[in-house]
């Protein structure tokens, strides 16, 4: 079966004044399946907002190749404030993507019936963002993004910005969307958390590169790549009993700058796992069988037989 | 709300092209709904509303006042200049025209072309800086550096030329003469937009980062659609705020123009040419200088605080004074 | 408790007086810190957290008023304080952590300085090279490596992790018994978020710092604090024990909270809690919470249900938290 999206070898450089190329994206690929959601987790500097840029064509790839054998692909944005135009009321905003593809005709039922699909009523269509609350004005980019009946929705960390008892919602809601007009995602997260409760599987991103790509299931139970384990360990956990029982990896250092990474494995400044052969080459994204699953590490974690 | 510190990608646009972005929080968006609000807090400041007050007044004299004032251009030679009386609030001048008829008239002429400069030069301006400050790059250099030699030219000096020039062939769209009204108009406007398009450019260097127009990018939008739907209906608080100074502007320009001899000539009265004729003899006939210059000087007060009160009342961080 | 609390907040009310009208942000908060302890409190936007530690601090600023309760620190009354009494207390007793590193550090002046500058302006007696030498051996403790070259670095030279340390070495500058930390570790990464919960952690325990932790994280709470309070629309709906709450969840918001919360440890589906926070401009009839809640009944409506105490410590505002 083909992938609806199929990424091979995606390369993103900025040139920096002065201060040479920030290697925002260096080297990734990945495949989305029809109807599911592969989430890219990573933190700040690991490419993952970028990538999602140059998936929906936002931003241009240096080198590599986007193969998307859909109709089309929309976006929805982290910060709902931000995303929406404050001058528009939210029927203006989802209607907008019609009305420049020439479907105007189209808008006066499909508007109702997008609201109608993220639990917005028609008492929301006449209102600014500003009237709106943070789950509602993401419920509106959603909408929007909705408009043109995309097969891909790319959503970059859409409930980053919201307050814990909404983001639950949304979650939700994209889930039923998801298996209501057979969607898929690539859903972009820093909290691997979030990404637990929404993907199929997830791919870990860091400083440009993807480290260790599984089900999702797998991934949490089994973590092979160091940093993997590291964002696993740090993510905390609303029970204290867990807290006060689990190991916790606490990282040595900084995030290498991007605009100048190691040599080598990216990770090995801050691995406690590291050794001379990591400086050396660059481990790449392969399944060493015994992991099952692939790993861009020369010293992964194996699980252990159960 | 989390802020990811660092996020990649904006961090990297930002190392990437020229930075000069400024924080979204710099250009406050009012939202269509907000307006509301703001002529509220237009309303409570009581300076702004008084200038607004007295402005309307000044073009309802101007131009209504003006049918009821004896006519500007009667004379009565037999009779000397004199000061203000009943019959002839400011005096009368040399030929005996009655003055406060000739400062009505005047205003017409002079708010006439402030107001058509501060509309055509915001035009201009507008343009100018949304491309520059859209597009950016090579484009944004050359009319930046365009921009920065218009705003460098001695306004008055290089008028004070061309004006001289008197009247110009336009060949099949006929003649225009350069001290008309409209001539100085269209001069003054060449001249003024330069502020109004470096506002235009750092608010468009600003919202073009924010994350809806990515989003109407990513639905289809084109630059054009973007740059007019988008960006400048953000920025209309800030054009409204800068066209009140250029008015401000124009209004001192065109008059320190007339008064020179250089602007509007006689017998269509100015504000700037009342005040030619009457210096000279400012002992004897202080009326014919006091008023007009009281008159101007009112005038542009009131536009500035009229500007001012914009600004506050479409600032939504100030607190509201009252 | 053997000891008195160090810091006390009683029935604290803030204002802030709007076009859109008056906002009740804190409406009778009252909480105490003792020596040596560490109090999350806990809320989203709009429970009122944040106001009620600027308002500890004495940083409240127009349009918003502390117009009733008290905050006490040591016993002593801190919002009748002229305000070059309440500077001393600021940074030498009480010291605070903000959320952005970013906007707290001043883009001019050069880290060290800042840190430096945290020292000399509770005592003017020491010397530049002694506070520069002390900015040095701070930036040590709070583990930021080669400390003595990068005490001349500017904060945007400096990454999201390292500007919160800086915060971090001078708000512990002078020793303070009290630390205020108002999500500190919101707009960081999470490997960062766990370096700086460590370091909060040690230093509280090498000062013997009492840490009023501000978050809406609730699994920084678990993880990282002794007592917990719980606040929504300007109000503590349920407060106590970590263990305690995170274990017996007694007013519907915590439990509706402990529900909704993605964790990666999985819990198979999330359970979110309909509606949204009130709007705290209008007057509210009864329970804040009644229109979000699963459990309400008419009685609800009648009143603000007062804090209650269910077991030793633990509190809750909800007239049915001993059914729930």
């Amino acid at each position: 079966m083909t992938p609806i999206l199929a990424v091979d070898g995606l390369v993103k450089h900025f040139r920096a004044e002065g201060k040479g190329v920030v290697h925002a994206v260096d080297g990734v690929s990945f495949a989305v399946d029809a109807g599911e959601t592969l989430a890219i987790v990573g933190e700040s500097g690991s490419g993952k907002s970028t990538v999602a840029r140059l998936v929906l064509g936002l931003l241009s790839p240096t080198s590599g190749t986007i193969r998307f054998t859909g109709r089309r692909v929309q976006m929805v944005f982290q910060d709902p404030y931000a995303s929406l135009d404050p001058r528009m009321t939210a029927s203006a905003i989802v209607a907008e993507p019609l009305v420049i593809a020439k479907r105007r005709s189209h808008v006066k039922t499909r508007v109702p019936e997008l609201f109608g699909m993220v639990g917005l009523g028609t008492e929301h269509m006449a209102r600014f963002p500003h009237e709106l609350s943070g789950g509602q004005r993401q419920r509106v980019g959603i909408a929007r993004a909705l408009a043109l009946e995309p097969d891909l929705v790319v959503l970059d960390e859409p409930v980053s910005a919201l307050d814990v008892s909404i983001q639950a919602q949304i979650l939700n809601l994209l889930a039923e969307l998801q298996s209501r007009l057979a969607l898929s995602y690539l859903f972009i997260a820093h909290d691997l958390a979030v990404v637990r409760h929404i993907a199929h599987r997830v791919a870990v991103m860091h400083l440009g590169r993807i480290v260790e790509s599984a089900d999702t299931a797998e991934l949490f139970a089994a973590p092979a790549h160091p940093y993997t384990q590291a964002l696993l360990s740090a993510a905390p956990v609303p029970d204290p009993e867990v807290e006060k029982a689990r190991r916790r990896i606490v990282l040595r250092g900084e995030m290498p700058r991007a605009d100048d990474p190691p040599s080598g494995c990216r990770f090995r400044t801050r691995c406690w796992r590291a050794q001379d052969r990591c400086a050396g080459d660059e481990p790449a994204l392969v399944d060493p069988g015994a992991v099952g699953h692939p790993v861009a590490c020369f010293f992964p974690e194996v699980p252990s037989p159960a | 709300m989390s802020m990811r510190v660092g996020d990649e990608s904006g961090r990297a646009r930002a190392e990437s092209m020229d930075a000069g972005l400024l924080a979204p929080e710099v250009v406050p968006t009012i939202a269509a709904g907000q307006w509301q609000t703001a002529l509220r807090r237009f309303r409570r400041h009581r300076v702004a509303m008084t200038a607004l007050a007295f402005l309307v007044f000044m073009v309802l004299a101007c131009y209504v006042g003006a049918h009821f004032a004896p006519s500007p251009t009667e004379q009565h030679l037999t009779e000397p200049p004199s000061g203000p009386s009943w019959s002839h609030w400011f005096g009368t001048d040399e030929l005996s025209r009655d003055e406060l008829s000739r400062v009505l008239h005047g205003g017409q002429v002079s708010l006439r072309v402030a107001f058509g400069v501060a509309i055509l030069s915001t035009v201009l301006g507008v343009v100018i800086g949304a491309l520059a400050g859209f597009y950016r790059g090579w484009l944004d250099e050359l009319l930046m550096r365009f921009t920065d030699f218009w705003i460098a030219l001695p306004a008055l000096p290089i008028l004070a030329v061309v004006v001289s020039i008197g009247t110009i062939d336009l060949g099949p769209l006929g003649t225009l003469d350069l001290g008309s009204p409209f001539g100085i108009t269209l001069l003054l406007s060449l001249l003024l937009w330069g502020s109004i398009a470096r506002v235009v450019r750092g608010a468009t260097l600003s919202l073009r980062e924010r994350e809806f127009v990515d989003a109407s990018r990513t639905i289809g939008a084109s630059n054009t659609r973007i740059i007019v739907r988008h960006v400048l209906p953000n920025c209309f608080g800030l054009i409204a705020v800068n066209a009140t100074l250029v008015v401000a502007e124009a209004i001192l320009v065109e008059t320190t123009l007339s008064f020179l001899g250089f602007g509007i000539q006689p017998p269509t009265p100015s504000w700037g040419n009342l005040l030619a004729n009457s210096i000279d003899n400012l002992e004897d006939q202080w009326w014919l200088t006091v008023f007009p210059g009281l008159v101007i000087f009112l005038t542009v007060l009131a536009v500035n605080f009229l500007g001012d009160g914009l600004r506050d009342a479409l600032d939504p961080r100030q607190p509201v004074r009252a | 408790m053997s000891s008195a609390p160090l810091l006390e907040v009683d029935s604290l009310r803030v204002e802030f007086k709007t076009d859109a009208g008056t906002v009740r942000a804190v409406d009778g908060v009252s909480l105490s810190l003792a020596p040596g302890e560490r109090v999350a409190v806990v809320g989203e936007s709009g429970s009122g957290k944040t106001v009620t530690a600027l308002a500890v601090m004495g940083l409240l600023e127009p349009p918003g008023n502390i117009t009733g309760g008290d905050v006490r620190l040591d016993g002593r009354s801190l919002p009748p304080l002229p305000d070059n009494e309440y500077r001393r207390i600021r940074g030498r007793d009480i010291a605070m952590v903000f959320q952005d590193p970013m906007s707290a550090l001043n883009p001019a002046i050069r880290v060290g300085a800042q840190v430096a500058e945290a020292i000399t302006v509770h005592d003017p007696s020491v010397s530049r090279a002694a506070a520069r030498r002390r900015a040095v051996e701070l930036l040590e403790r709070v583990g930021i490596a080669a400390a003595a070259q990068r005490v001349r670095d500017y904060p945007h030279q400096l990454s999201g992790g390292m500007r919160q340390r800086v915060l971090l070495a001078m708000a512990l500058a002078n020793s303070p018994r009290v630390l205020i930390a108002d999500e500190p570790t919101t707009a960081l990464d999470v490997t960062t978020q766990a370096q700086i919960l460590e370091l909060l952690d040690s230093s509280r325990a090498d000062l013997g710092l009492s840490v009023l932790l501000v978050t809406h994280d609730l699994g920084v709470v678990a993880g990282h604090a002794d007592r917990v309070v719980v606040m929504y629309a300007g109000r503590i709906v349920e407060e106590g024990g970590v263990q305690q709450v995170f274990a017996s969840p007694r007013h519907p918001y915590t439990r509706g909270l402990l529900a909704s919360v993605p964790t990666a440890n999985g819990r198979g589906s999330l359970t979110p809690i309909p509606g949204a926070p009130p709007d705290l401009s209008q007057v509210l009839v009864g329970c804040p919470f009644h229109p979000r809640c699963a459990f309400a009944e008419a009685q609800c409506l009648d009143a603000v249900p007062p804090l209650v105490e269910l077991a030793d410590g633990h509190c809750a505002a909800c007239v049915r938290a001993r059914e729930i």
